[in-house]
């Protein structure tokens, strides 16, 4: 006997929407939970989209998002004539990939040297305090380096001075303002961003280890054979999340710390996009570059994300 | 199986808390929208009024908001907004308050661009502002053209009463004496040799070489304060229009603000000026520039007001200057139950045996190359604007029941003394009630908002509080003698550098960086020397005019001109 093969497929169809039905209703306490965050995300995440029309418009408050007139690619043109915009973008580069070499790692650093320390009260002791500072605000961090960092009466100067060398004031000499920008994100993320990297390591089975010290592995050598390859997984989702804000540097940070003296090298995109869309209300305007930002973001992430499949890792998407 | 029913059950129940919760919040609003639309209309409902000024009170029905309501018969609803930036934050979503107190000229011009405000014109101000309009007139025949722009009025410019007002320096007497001056310095050169000593001759006798003569705070706040004595030498502010050879030009890009610069860079690397003057900030409760000053890091300070030096131990520099010095403590404590002897310190402009040690004497000016023009920035008579939202165009018994409001609030002293709260709060009627005065330590009590937050009294509802000279001094006594009778005066007479253009100009509206941020980061460069000022001076002013400068100073222009045809 034949079957018709357009009837197999019906029955395949159903089979697979029964097949749904029936996760769903398995899983239904699982999907409920579920349910306020993809609310949420709906309200607060994909519903704003219809916002971004603005960036192609002249925005009038009164006239609303729809009313507005379209004025078509007008806002990107001034974005790429406008000298500020080109020195921002270079700024954010500089900053984003100055972090990525350099903060980054530290939280894999400290994940690794965590993994290493046997007592278990000092492991998590580090690890709270370390993790504590990123919950401390920008403000709050800001003041409390622009007091440590001060000239006159700073404590790094006074031990720069006291070892005979000369007051530095860092927060006004470009070269140090961007050190202080890495040192103190280093300082503010390294135990939230090894976070990620402390769970996967725990995940590592902990035979392999054991067969490696059977056969005479060092601490080193585990390290660098089973660890870190066991690790390139998770370090490559990283990489890949932290590429796709490459053009979108820590407002809150710089926000607080620059000043008129180092401007051009601290105006980021960001800053720049505050002053212009919150201090002036050019809303049109500034959407634009907050547009540009994402779509140049989401291409990196694309672009990595490909770049690490070939590599013949997992990816995000 | 009875257990895991029991769990799903709990699970269930919480779910539809968080929905309930994530849903309640986004309704409220529909629900109060409903009921204001009114399927019922009341003849008696009375006309409400959403209204938007800085510093508004904490919660909804205090003591002001319910005042306010009763004495004009009208429902007020507060934005919550503390500033213009979260202002900005609302408009953006649509929400226009019916009256919007705005502070500076380029927010007018910003929100006039939005094309949120209503127009009105100075007939309708004269109108429903009768005594109001006759009282700004008598001072300025052109006072309510202020807020015109492309030639229609876009706001009531609010008079600002004892206006105008020098913000002069003050240096310490303490520390002249101690270095062997025995004249107060009023030219550049002297100031320089003052300057000097305080820097390098240990002026606070502690043997450590840890002190400066001046700093200024490089923040948005500080403005046109910024380093505004030195420049005011020189006749110009960089952040001001000037009027040079009958044109307005503005302040950054003369030879005046060069030369200013070029001295302001040579006391930097002399050592003079406090190098944390990039990150110090102008006026904050903490460590800012009158701090330093009143703590002996600087000898030296400016931008500050009249009231703000007032010996009365709650103005801005003088409440820290005590702070930090028992000696006035003392004489604070002592004198305490004896107004006129704790109000009985005036500003001295020279040493005087009156005063107690440590003091701080004003310079009353500091000549330079601009000669007898030599001045202190003094902003204008204007205190702000009081704007309409659009949709008042159509609603003009709104506006006019506003405007009617704010004319009571500038003539009628039983409406301005709300500013101050109910009677006992901080302020009580005198024996024979004949007048009324400060409650002691009343800034010590629980409830005391500086800002007027806590109960709603302050300049939020009861704007127009400073309009007026009759009622300045509303809460009387020696407090405000000291202030207005001795202190106004003396500030009155100094030499003043002032903003030559008042309206707002479109250039300036479509890129703010010109007029405030650009020029800033190019003076703080040439005062640190992180730019040589003699070859990067003329690149510098040229990107200036390039960059929109050109069409701004067009615009000046066209303004200027047509006041000096009238």
């Amino acid at each position: 006997m034949k079957k018709d093969p357009n009837q197999m497929n019906l029955v395949q169809k159903k089979s697979k929407f029964q097949l749904i039905g029936k996760q769903l209703y398995h899983y239904r306490w699982m999907y409920l939970f579920l349910l306020p965050a993809v609310i949420w995300y709906i309200l607060f995440a994909y519903l704003p989209i219809y916002g971004i029309s603005i960036a192609f418009k002249d925005y009038n408050i009164v006239e609303g998002v729809w009313g507005s007139a379209w004025v078509g690619l007008d806002n990107f043109r001034k974005i790429f004539s406008d000298a500020n915009f080109a020195r921002a973008f270079k700024n954010t580069i500089f900053i984003s990939a100055l972090k990525l070499i350099f903060v980054t790692p530290s939280g894999l650093i400290l994940a690794l040297l965590l993994s290493e320390v046997k007592n278990k009260l000092f492991k998590g002791a580090v690890q709270s305090f370390s993790m504590l500072t990123h919950f401390f605000s920008w403000v709050i961090i800001a003041s409390i380096m622009t007091v440590m960092l001060s000239p006159n009466t700073g404590v790094v100067n006074q031990i720069i001075v006291m070892l005979g060398g000369e007051p530095i004031y860092f927060l006004a000499e470009e070269k140090w303002f961007i050190v202080w920008v890495v040192l103190s994100d280093i300082w503010e993320s390294a135990g939230w961003n090894a976070l990620i990297f402390i769970a996967a390591i725990s995940g590592i089975s902990p035979e392999l280890y054991e067969a490696a010290s059977i056969d005479g592995a060092g601490r080193w050598s585990k390290l660098f054979r089973i660890t870190i390859p066991c690790l390139s997984g998770t370090i490559c989702t990283v990489l890949i999340l932290k590429l796709g804000g490459l053009l979108s540097g820590n407002f809150n940070q710089i926000f607080n710390l620059y000043n008129s003296a180092v401007m051009d090298v601290a105006d980021i995109l960001d800053t720049y996009v505050y002053r212009l869309g919150i201090n002036s209300m050019q809303y049109s305007y500034s959407s634009a570059v907050n547009l540009f930002q994402n779509v140049i973001g989401l291409l990196l992430v694309f672009t990595v994300n490909k770049i690490v499949k070939r590599a013949g890792q997992e990816g995000v998407v | 199986m009875k257990k895991t029913n029991e769990r799903k059950w709990v699970a269930l129940l919480l779910c539809s808390v968080l929905l309930v919760l994530t849903f309640s919040a986004c309704s409220k609003k529909n629900g109060t929208d409903n009921s204001s639309d009114g399927t019922t209309p009341s003849v008696e409902e009375p006309m409400t009024i959403v209204w938007y000024n800085q510093y508004p009170p904490y919660e909804d029905d205090s003591w002001g908001e319910k005042a306010f309501e009763e004495l004009f018969g009208v429902d007020v609803e507060i934005v919550r907004a503390e500033n213009a930036d979260e202002l900005s934050t609302l408009l953006a979503g649509g929400q226009i308050p019916d009256v919007m107190f705005l502070s500076t000229i380029e927010e007018v011009g910003t929100y006039q661009n939005l094309g949120i405000l209503a127009s009105l014109t100075e007939d309708e101000i004269k109108e429903n502002m009768p005594s109001y309009y006759e009282m700004c007139k008598e001072q300025d025949e052109n006072f309510f053209t202020y807020s015109m722009i492309d030639g229609k009025n876009y706001g009531i410019t609010k008079i600002k009463a004892a206006s105008g007002i020098a913000q002069a320096a003050v240096i310490r007497a303490d520390w002249l004496k101690a270095c062997g001056f025995d004249k107060v310095p009023s030219t550049l050169e002297e100031l320089e040799e003052v300057f000097t000593a305080f820097t390098y001759n240990d002026p606070d006798g502690n043997g450590i070489n840890d002190t400066y003569a001046l700093t200024s705070g490089s923040d948005k706040e500080n403005g046109k304060r910024y380093f505004s004595s030195i420049f005011g030498a020189y006749g110009i502010n960089p952040f001001c229009w000037t009027v040079q050879d009958n044109e307005a030009v503005f302040g950054f890009v003369t030879e005046e603000c060069k030369d200013a610069l070029k001295l302001l860079n040579s006391w930097y690397e002399k050592g003079l000026i406090d190098p944390e003057f990039v990150t110090d900030e102008s006026r904050t409760s903490g460590t800012d520039i009158a701090y330093k000053f009143a703590n002996g890091i600087t000898g030296f300070v400016d931008g500050f007001a009249y009231d703000d030096y007032q010996w009365d131990n709650d103005a801005h520099v003088n409440a820290k200057w005590v702070a930090s010095n028992e000696s006035w403590q003392n004489f604070f404590a002592s004198n305490e139950g004896n107004e006129e002897a704790l109000y009985g310190k005036k500003n001295v402009t020279d040493f005087s045996s009156d005063m107690i040690d440590p003091y701080y004497i004003l310079i009353d000016q500091i000549v330079g190359p601009a000669g007898e023009n030599s001045g202190y920035y003094a902003g204008s008579n204007i205190s702000g604007y009081v704007c309409f939202g659009l949709q008042l165009e159509e609603d003009r018994e709104k506006m006019y029941k506003i405007m009617n409001i704010l004319e009571q609030q500038s003539t009628n002293s039983d409406i301005v003394v709300n500013h101050y709260g109910p009677e006992g709060y901080i302020w009580e009627w005198n024996e024979d009630k004949t007048r009324r005065q400060w409650i002691d330590n009343y800034s010590e009590k629980e409830n005391y908002n500086a800002q007027g937050q806590a109960i709603g009294n302050g300049q939020c509802l009861w704007a127009m509080y400073n309009a007026n000279a009759d009622f300045l001094s509303i809460i009387g006594g020696a407090r405000m003698d000291q202030r207005y009778e001795i202190d106004l005066p003396t500030f009155s007479k100094l030499n003043t550098v002032t903003d030559a253009v008042k309206v707002s100009l479109k250039a300036a509206t479509e890129n703010p960086d010109l007029i405030y941020a650009y020029p800033l980061e190019y003076i703080v460069k040439a005062i640190r020397g992180d730019v040589d000022i003699d070859s990067t001076w003329d690149a510098t002013i040229e990107k200036w005019y390039k960059n929109g400068g050109t069409q701004l100073t067009k615009e000046a222009n066209e303004w200027y001109s047509g006041t000096q045809n009238k």
